[in-house]
């Protein structure tokens, strides 16, 4: 099985004036490739660290990170940018899309910056938003749609480059439970085409669409659970709410 | 409630040291702007009032020539007479300097200064009593290259008289320099050259033309004249029209400048505090409150600022003032004025409260949550049209990115460009003066001197004078002859000023605009000032009453002339009768040279082979003094708005980089690396700066020759030359430079921005 993220000994610790403060304590986890990854804990366990780590938007303080076999925790700033728009794409809770571009203009934005001429970011685009659902509000600004819509369009912007891993960091913690599903149905039908997922939420329920949950407390993995093939949400729901208590 | 709204207000400042440092920043070098403009247009501003006030100017001038029999003790006890100083003695020497000779009217005083037209001294001090001592009038010492302590020689009569000035000063009147008694007798000046003087002050000013109308009826000119206070301010003014209109327009351009900057750098703070608005309000804070405490926060910030700016304003402002006092030829005005003070510190405090007020109380209008979210995207979010052509024009992603970014607050962005605009407005308006001076010093039929040098023989002799020229040679190409006076038109109260030209004038062409140059006798050409206020036209008669006699004359064509307020008139010397021609004014000599640059070597030449006995004026010198005499006020102001231009700009851009922390996180999420953001920040800066070059063009060609023609309605509009285009060009790299000055300090925050910490606080 080929792992397409691997982590080895990750640490984190941040500096909150002057005190040293430990987010991430050696953390060892490796992603196959098409596989789907929760990463489950209480607030502050480590988390989105994790996730930032994985990314390149941080950098670890001990540990390493591998992509597709190849060591980055020791990239460049620039280097990593330029890995991210191929190799990684980023879904966070608040949508984070640029507000002052148009939805097309967010979805093309990765793709130009990728290579790909205008025609062609422009193609892809056309193909992500029918995919998505959202082809109609490719004219508008992100402030004028809904929020499932604006998480939609983020989630287009992920996947706009074909990134070998996707990262998404709370996605459904700031929508309404029918965008909650729609959201989750659309990762779950990426990842059946192949795509890797890591995500990170406080809610089981949305957990439990991936293959394997990582439970974390304080910095550290306390639990690993791998969900079966059979879902019956509500039941593995709870289970995984057990775990979490 | 007022202890909360400060406390808060303060916190507030120090939360953000940065952005506070800033705007600072900002409101003191406007500040500082706002002093330094109006002290220069108090300086630049009615320099015969400048130096009336400065002088206790004398109303009325009455001149009694030498064995004159009128009264000049009863004069000074007239009816409407409040004070009167003098007489004093008066007579003209020719005094040589530097190898020229200039003819002087010298006015004798004793070691204390005259109490009428009492002169102001600028440098050096006042006549000892000591012969051989002289005062120099400033305008006079700064158009010569005359200072304090240089030796001079006055000479009459074959007897040479040495002089040293020991001071320099302002004065209204026609007179001095000013010498004791003693000195001025030994200068022996020509009877027919000298008098007596009266100053008077009247009761009524405004009665001086009755006054003076009154004497004139009362006595012959070989009697006495009188000249009033007018007349006075029309020399002033003459003289320094241009370079009053220029300085005003210089200072008008920077307190504008300075309102626009202070308005942005103000408004985008509120701006950028919406998030804050909304929390306050969450907390408690009514739509008032939020408002006042705006307010308290940018006046604490506004007051401390203007305070210290207008201070380093008022330092400063000797370094534009003195150049400005000795172009005009006025005293040199104080810089701390209370106007100054009170409109630099309150003025400032005004600006900053209304453009605190507008914005603060719209935002605290809205709702919380409302607040809170704009506060997130308090950005426009349609793209520009320019945002949509650099899509178009396939640019690099990060440029196209830098270009909407420029445009995400339009309003911010329209006050940078204006407030640039306006700066680079002033560039094209000082590059336009330049090339104008430039234009009208190459081409001397642009100054109604069709040739390079003027001589006025003094008491060279005419066969002698042709001798001189003769000696020459090659050099000279054309040599005509002027005898000039006032005239006037039957039928019309103005006079005007005739010159009658003799010799090769037909060689060197005037400055034809409409019709032709006269062909002979009975043609004249005009100014354009003369048939504005006859209501003549080209091919009308203009019957003159010159010397004496009647001259008829037609006018066959219109001159550029920008003296005499172009109410001038030329014509063959044939056109009048000899015996009305000798009392024209001492003929002089105009020499058209056949190379323009060898003005200098035949003038030193010609005063070698006369002794020294000629004044001989290169005509280009004056226009050449003028412009260098301006440039350093010009450029002074210009270096100072462009500084405040690029602080202007680099605060704009910090603040619009501090306002999208975020979207700088997420540029770098989806792959824009440190040099793609920074090239993207630049890119901003540069279509600012790029449209306001642009706009500052538009703008500023119309504003400079509208401002050519206010100063010479006669023949501003010939006069006015654009700009070489070149330099024009050479603005756009120019404003390049200015952006990737200003963009440095903004683009590095920028693309220093962790995405991780800019993205973790939701």
């Amino acid at each position: 099985m080929k792992h397409v993220l691997v982590t080895t000994g990750l640490e984190k610790t941040y500096d909150s004036d002057g005190v040293p403060v430990a987010a991430l304590r050696g953390v060892d986890l490796a992603v196959a490739e098409g596989e789907f990854v929760s990463v489950m804990g209480p607030s502050g366990c480590g988390k989105s660290t994790l996730l930032h780590l994985l990314g390149g938007l941080d950098r670890p303080s001990q540990g390493e990170v591998h992509l597709d076999g190849r060591r980055v925790d020791q990239l460049s700033e620039a280097a990593w940018a330029i890995l991210r728009r191929r190799q990684v794409g980023f879904v966070f809770q608040f949508f984070n899309l640029i507000a002052n571009l148009t939805v097309a203009d967010n979805v093309e934005l990765p793709g130009l910056l990728a290579g790909q001429s205008p025609r062609e970011a422009r193609g892809r685009r056309r193909e992500l938003l029918a995919d998505l659902g959202i082809e109609e509000v490719a004219g508008s600004v992100p402030s004028r749609i809904s929020g499932g819509q604006q998480q939609r369009v983020a989630l287009a912007r992920a996947l706009v480059n074909h990134p070998a891993v996707l990262l998404a960091d709370e996605p459904t913690g700031n929508l309404d439970t029918q965008s909650t599903r729609e959201v989750l149905e659309l990762l779950r039908g990426h990842h059946e085409r192949g795509q890797t997922i890591v995500l990170v939420t406080h809610d089981a329920r949305v957990a439990s669409a991936a293959d394997r949950v990582i439970h974390m407390r304080d910095g550290l993995i306390s639990e690993e659970t791998r969900l079966s093939g059979e879902r019956d949400p509500a039941a593995l729901a709870s289970q995984l709410v057990r775990l979490e208590v | 409630m007022t202890r909360l709204l400060l406390r808060t207000a303060v916190v507030n400042l120090r939360s953000r040291p940065l952005q506070t440092t800033l705007v600072a920043v900002i409101i003191t070098a406007a500040a500082a702007t706002l002093a330094l403009a109006l002290s220069l247009r108090a300086g630049a501003a009615d320099p015969y009032n400048q130096i009336a006030r400065a002088t206790n100017a004398a109303d009325v001038h009455v001149f009694a020539p030498s064995g004159s029999r009128a009264d000049l003790a009863a004069l000074a006890h007239a009816p409407g007479v409040r004070a009167a100083d003098g007489p004093y003695d008066v007579g003209e020497a020719t005094v040589r300097y530097g190898g020229s000779s200039v003819d002087m009217p010298f006015q004798a005083a004793t070691s204390q200064r005259p109490r009428i037209d009492r002169p102001r001294l600028t440098s050096g001090r006042w006549l000892s009593g000591a012969p051989g001592e002289l005062v120099l009038g400033r305008w006079v010492a700064q158009e010569r290259g005359i200072a304090v302590g240089d030796r001079l020689t006055a000479i009459a009569d074959g007897r040479r008289t040495a002089l040293t000035v020991v001071g320099v000063a302002v004065s209204a009147g026609p007179t001095g320099p000013w010498v004791t008694r003693s000195t001025l007798a030994a200068l022996a000046p020509a009877r027919d050259q000298s008098g007596r003087l009266l100053e008077l002050k009247l009761a009524d000013r405004s009665k001086s033309a009755a006054f003076v109308d009154g004497l004139r009826r009362r006595y012959q000119p070989d009697q006495l004249s009188a000249d009033d206070w007018r007349q006075d301010r029309q020399d002033v003014t003459d003289r320094t029209s241009t370079a009053t209109v220029v300085l005003g327009s210089a200072s008008l351009f920077a307190l504008l400048a300075v309102g626009f900057i202070i308005a942005n750098a103000i408004t985008g703070r509120i701006l950028a505090s919406r998030r804050d608005i909304g929390l306050l309000k969450a907390a408690g804070f009514t739509p008032g409150g939020v408002t006042a405490l705006f307010v308290v926060e940018n006046l604490i910030l506004a007051l401390g600022a203007a305070i210290v700016g207008t201070a380093i304003g008022i330092a400063l402002s000797p370094l534009l003032l003195e150049p400005t006092a000795n172009l005009l030829g006025t005293a040199t005005p104080s810089g701390v004025r209370p106007v100054t003070i009170a409109v630099g510190v309150l003025g400032v405090a005004a600006v900053v409260c209304v453009f605190t007020a507008l914005p603060a109380w719209r935002a605290g209008r809205l709702g919380v949550l409302e607040a809170i979210a704009l506060g997130r995207t308090s950005i426009n979010t349609k793209p520009s049209r320019l945002a949509r052509a650099a899509t178009a024009l396939r640019l690099p992603p990060s440029v196209v990115l830098g270009v909407k970014d420029a445009f995400a607050s339009r309003s911010r962005a329209a006050m940078t460009i204006a407030s640039l605009a306006l700066t680079m407005a002033t560039v094209v308006f000082a590059l336009g003066a330049e090339a104008t001076y430039r234009r009208v010093i190459h081409d001397s039929s642009l100054r109604a001197k069709p040739y390079e040098l003027l001589v006025s023989t003094n008491d060279v002799s005419a066969p002698r004078m042709r001798a001189l020229i003769a000696g020459e040679g090659g050099k000279i190409a054309g040599t005509a002859t002027v005898a000039g006076t006032t005239a006037s038109v039957p039928g019309h109260t103005v006079d005007i000023w005739a010159r009658a030209l003799g010799g090769d004038y037909e060689r060197r062409p005037y400055a034809i605009r409409d019709g032709r140059m006269f062909a002979g006798p009975g043609e004249a050409i005009v100014g354009r000032g003369l048939l504005d206020a006859l209501g003549l036209h080209v091919g009308d008669r203009l019957p003159l009453d010159a010397g004496g006699a009647n001259v008829n004359l037609r006018i066959v064509g219109r001159y550029i002339e920008p003296d005499n307020d172009a109410m001038t008139a030329i014509f063959d010397e044939r056109s009048v009768p000899p015996a009305a021609l000798a009392r024209f004014g001492p003929k002089q000599y105009e020499l058209q040279l056949t190379d323009h640059s060898q003005a200098h070597a035949v003038e030193s030449a010609l005063l070698r082979a006369s002794g020294g006995r000629l004044d001989v004026e290169a005509t280009e010198d004056s226009v050449r003094q003028e412009r260098d005499d301006l440039r350093p006020v010009l450029y002074g102001t210009e270096v100072v708005l462009l500084a405040i231009g690029l602080v202007n700009l680099l605060t704009t851009l910090l603040l619009g980089i501090r306002e999208r922390v975020r979207d700088f996180g997420i540029f770098k999420v989806v792959g824009l690396t440190p040099r793609q953001v920074l090239a993207s920040v630049t890119a901003g800066g540069t279509v600012l700066a790029v449209i306001a070059v642009v706009a500052g063009i538009v703008i500023g060609l119309p504003i400079f020759h509208g401002l050519v023609v206010l100063t010479n309605p006669s023949d501003g509009p010939d006069l006015a030359t654009a700009p070489t285009w070149w330099w024009v060009l050479l603005m756009l790299p120019g404003a390049l430079l200015f952006t990737t000055l200003a963009s440095v300090l903004p683009a590095r925050r920028a693309a220093a921005i962790k995405p991780a910490e800019a993205l973790r606080y939701e």
